[in-house]
């Protein structure tokens, strides 16, 4: 049995196979939007503003006791036991450049990694994690010294706040080199 | 044993000549195709066989005996082919008078014998229909319990796919074909139970890892459980009435799970991942590892043997049935064409194995925290300290455990060592008997691959410096065929490897010739026997003349120490001129737990290896005295030492400066020894070495870091890369300025 269909009806019809074909624009909108974003990690160090990108973080834990390792360089404080595996301390502060204090119960010890190779960075306090659109983030500003801007990836501007971004692949490096020469 | 095993070892009496099958095949195997008079007395003991036996027998041994006889006339240009099929048909021939032996005694003995490789069959009787006698009930019930067995020995079979060495997979196969065999014969069921017969026993070669299921193999097992079915299901459609029809190449198959190998099956296909375990190649080895006979009564047969073939020897010595040695002669031949063979457990990475090892290891730190913890203790919380205690005990055992987990024999390093000594031996053109004891002696297995280049150089060493050659030994009133030991046991917490052999021993007027040539020493005037010694593991020290390929390469036996050191290890060596020489290695148990003292330097602590300590003390003030005002020494045992101080070595602030005040700890051997300051001992402590490589890199003076039992990291120091960082920086002046560099 065969019935006609109205013109009108079709049209109905060929709307709703084009809907059903091509769901939601805004949502595939946000889909993009989402790719374009990054989430950080925000801690202090004296009175400045740093970021890590999440994804290089393992986990954050409170400062244990550290041991010193003989001979190292000086932005190494020393190495920590982490849940049975030995990590070592990098002084972000010593690699900035800022002024050394000793650790506070604010202080924090965040676990990175980027391949083969993991430390983990001492910083005075782990403020939040925040979602930053990756258009936001500019490049280093020219004015930092050559060996600090070399460990800066990027900033943004969050509510005033302007937070670096710590390339820990560079961090890492230096660590890996050090230890070349060393050997 | 096999109870129905033609050849008994009584009467096997060579003198005699009355050889069985059984007899001829071992023989066969071991016979050159040049040694005529063999192959003359096999011709005649096969003739003699084939008089008193049925005529399928008959036929088989006739065509060996004509081969035999083409190859004594030299009618063949390939005399070890031709031997080779002869070896095939006499295996036919066994098989064959098996199964006829069987026809006579399967009756009375319907229960297989489970290591038998080829079983007696009884002939297949073609019925067409099942045996009067027969329960139809009961037959309906095995049929459902069969269709049950057959399924589980699927899965079993296809889990043997994907794990070869699945002994319980194997298992679960053999023995649900035993339980079908059982219950076929009972009910009646002639070839259902002949069939499941060949195939239990083909079953249990796989289960004896005499072969492996894989490739051929495998397919042979598949195709028996298909044929099985296909039998359950024929009876199954006679209970309906219907004719019982044999399936298509019901024979054949059975021919084929008799003698597999006959038909060219074998393990090829077979692809095992990760290194293939070395696996025994002397038949005494094959032997042994089957449980078939003691380790021991096989070296007294071979000692024994004289000229004739060991196979022989071990049969006379009444040591293991002939039987038995033929199938391990089989099995040789198999093996020599390199084939890996299975292993009777489950494969675990072994990072895997260590980072468990880490885990209960922090389990164990973790749980001595909580025990320390004051509310614990304080005793106004009975219940909970005794919760701690018992949980205590858990985590303990645990750990010995995990430990135990990672144990090996050193069977697999010992066979290596025996395959050596027979072609160093051989390429020497001589005869050397290498006798193991205590092969079975664990090792943790990151040790295994560890100590395997020391043994095979001092393996070497022994042939090459230490045995003689039989003309030299006879001279010296020795038997002609040298012997080197190597014995394996547990002491006090350490392995001990001893490589002895009885050659030449170590020459004192040699060593002290040589080390004064390579002018280590000016003269051996009030030198001790062990110091003299001593000299041969100087670096660079060598007694060989002549420089051959097996040893003497230019690297000594300092590579040996110093290899055996990095291990934790001792070495010791303990000879008699002209009796022989005995290298004793003294390792620990296993490298992950390392046994140290705990040393406090200002606010520091420090792992001293105690395997590194030769003893502590506190200096008398004028014992302590100073070269040209730097230089600190320190008088111990009548020798003057050198004092390094480990804060000054590791720049640590707030330690104990005076000498007087502070410990010393004599670390190091020969010129390397040296006085270490520290500040006090504060115990002795079991920790598990943590490579510190890992983004942290090599630290001098710092071998690997260890979790203390606070949960702190320590450090455990390298006494030798200390001796060496001082000396480095002997200055003590630059000492404190590099300090100040590193530590702001």
């Amino acid at each position: 049995m065969k019935k006609e269909l109205l013109p009108e009806r079709m049209d109905q019809i060929a709307e709703a196979a084009e809907e059903m074909a091509y769901p939601e624009e805004d949502l595939y909108e946000r889909e993009e939007l989402k790719e374009q974003t990054r989430q950080i990690i925000v801690f202090r160090l004296h009175r400045e503003w740093y970021g890590v990108e999440i994804t290089k973080v393992r986990e954050v834990t409170r400062v244990g006791k550290i041991t010193y390792l003989p001979s190292s360089p000086g932005y190494i404080s020393g190495i920590v036991n982490l849940r049975g595996k030995i990590l070592s301390v990098t002084d972000l502060k010593t690699m900035m450049g800022l002024p050394h204090e000793d650790p506070t119960d604010k202080s924090r010890v965040i676990a990175v990694e980027s391949g083969m190779l993991e430390t983990g960075l001492l910083v005075d306090e782990v403020v939040e994690s925040i979602e930053v659109l990756a258009s936001k983030i500019e490049p280093t500003l020219l004015t930092l010294p050559v060996e600090q801007a070399d460990y800066i990836e990027g900033q943004c501007k969050i509510d005033d706040r302007l937070i670096a971004l710590i390339s820990i692949e560079r961090i890492l490096k230096k660590g890996s080199a050090n230890e070349e020469n060393r050997g | 044993m096999d109870e129905r095993t033609p050849a008994k070892t009584s009467e096997c009496n060579m003198s005699q000549e009355k050889l069985t099958l059984n007899d001829i095949a071992a023989l066969i195997v071991q016979i050159e195709p040049t040694d005529l008079a063999d192959l003359i007395r096999v011709g005649k003991g096969l003739n003699r066989i084939a008089e008193s036996s049925p005529p399928s027998v008959q036929k088989s041994i006739r065509q060996a005996v004509k081969k035999i006889g083409r190859i004594t006339g030299g009618k063949t240009s390939d005399p070890s082919g031709l031997l080779a099929s002869i070896g095939v048909l006499i295996e036919e021939a066994m098989d064959a008078m098996e199964q006829s032996t069987a026809e006579k005694t399967s009756d009375s003995n319907p229960r297989p014998d489970p290591v038998s490789t080829v079983g007696p069959s009884a002939e297949v009787k073609r019925s067409d229909a099942l045996p009067p006698e027969a329960d139809m009930t009961l037959v309906g019930d095995f049929i459902a319990e069969s269709l049950d067995l057959i399924a589980s020995i699927e899965a079993a079979l296809l889990k043997l796919e994907s794990e070869p060495g699945n002994s319980e997979a194997v298992n679960t196969a053999f023995r649900a074909i035993h339980t079908i065999k059982g219950t076929s014969a009972f009910l009646g069921l002639d070839s259902i139970s002949a069939f499941t017969h060949r195939a239990e026993s083909f079953f249990s070669r796989i289960r004896d890892k005499e072969i492996f299921c894989s490739g051929g193999y495998a397919d042979l097992a598949l195709r028996s459980v298909d044929m099985l079915k296909d039998l359950i299901k024929t009876t199954h459609n006679a209970l309906g009435g219907e004719p019982i029809v044999e399936p298509d190449g019901l024979d054949d198959l059975m021919a084929l799970l008799a003698a597999p190998e006959a038909a060219g099956i074998s393990e090829d296909g077979f692809d095992e991942s990760g290194e293939p375990e070395e696996m025994p190649h002397r038949l005494g080895d094959i032997l042994v590892g089957q449980g078939k006979a003691d380790r021991q009564e096989i070296e007294a047969a071979a000692t024994e043997k004289g000229d004739q073939p060991i196979g022989l020897a071990i049969v006379r010595s009444g040591t293991a049935s002939l039987a038995e040695v033929g199938r391990a002669l089989r099995k040789q031949r198999r093996m020599l064409g390199t084939e890996p063979a299975a292993e009777s457990s489950v494969r675990v990475r072994t990072d895997r194995l260590d980072r468990l090892m880490e885990m209960v290891g922090e389990l164990v730190i973790g749980h001595s925290m909580v025990a320390q913890d004051e509310t614990v203790n304080s005793r106004t919380h009975p219940e909970l300290y005794r919760k701690v205690n018992q949980t205590g005990k858990i985590v303990r055992q645990m750990q010995d455990l995990c430990t135990s987990i990672r144990m090996v024999p050193l069977k697999a390093t010992v066979l290596k060592m025996a395959r050596l000594v027979r072609d160093l031996a051989h390429r020497r053109n001589t005869v050397i008997n290498f006798i193991p004891v205590g092969e079975n002696t664990e090792i943790d297995r990151n040790m295994v691959d560890l100590i395997n280049d020391p043994l095979v150089h001092l393996v070497r060493n022994a042939v090459d410096h230490g045995i003689e050659p039989p003309e030299e030994r006879e001279r010296n009133g020795k038997p002609r065929i040298g012997a080197l030991v190597l014995r394996a046991f547990h002491s006090g917490g350490n392995v001990v490897v001893e490589i002895s052999d009885d050659g030449r021993g170590l020459d004192r007027a040699k060593i002290v010739q040589k080390a004064i040539a390579k002018g280590l020493i000016q003269s051996d005037k009030d030198m001790s026997e062990r110091e003299v010694i001593d000299l041969i593991f100087q670096p660079g020290f060598s007694t060989a003349d002549k420089v051959s390929d097996v040893s003497g390469r230019g690297v000594g036996l300092d590579v040996v120490k110093k290899a055996v050191e990095s291990l934790r290890g001792r070495i010791d060596v303990s000879s008699e001129f002209g009796k022989g020489c005995t290298f004793s290695l003294c390792l620990p148990l296993t490298m992950a737990i390392t046994e140290g003292m705990l040393v406090k330097v200002g606010h520091q602590r420090y792992i001293l290896p105690t395997t590194n300590i030769d003893m502590s003390f506190r200096p008398d003030g004028h014992a302590l005295s100073t070269i040209a005002g730097r230089g600190e020494t320190v008088i111990f045992k009548d020798k003057l030492l050198p004092i390094f101080r480990l804060h000054r070595l590791f720049s640590i602030e707030g330690a104990i400066e005076d000498p007087t005040r502070g410990l010393l700890i004599i670390i190091g051997e020969g010129n390397q020894r040296c006085a270490l300051l520290v500040d006090e001992l504060v115990g002795q402590q079991q920790v598990v070495a943590k490579s510190l490589e890992n983004g942290i890199g090599k630290v001098q003076g710092i071998s690997s870091g260890a979790i203390l039992g606070d949960g702190r990291v320590g450090l455990i120091l390298d006494p030798q890369e200390i001796a060496a960082l001082a000396r480095q920086t002997s200055d003590p002046g630059a000492v404190r300025e590099a300090a100040c560099h590193t530590r702001a």
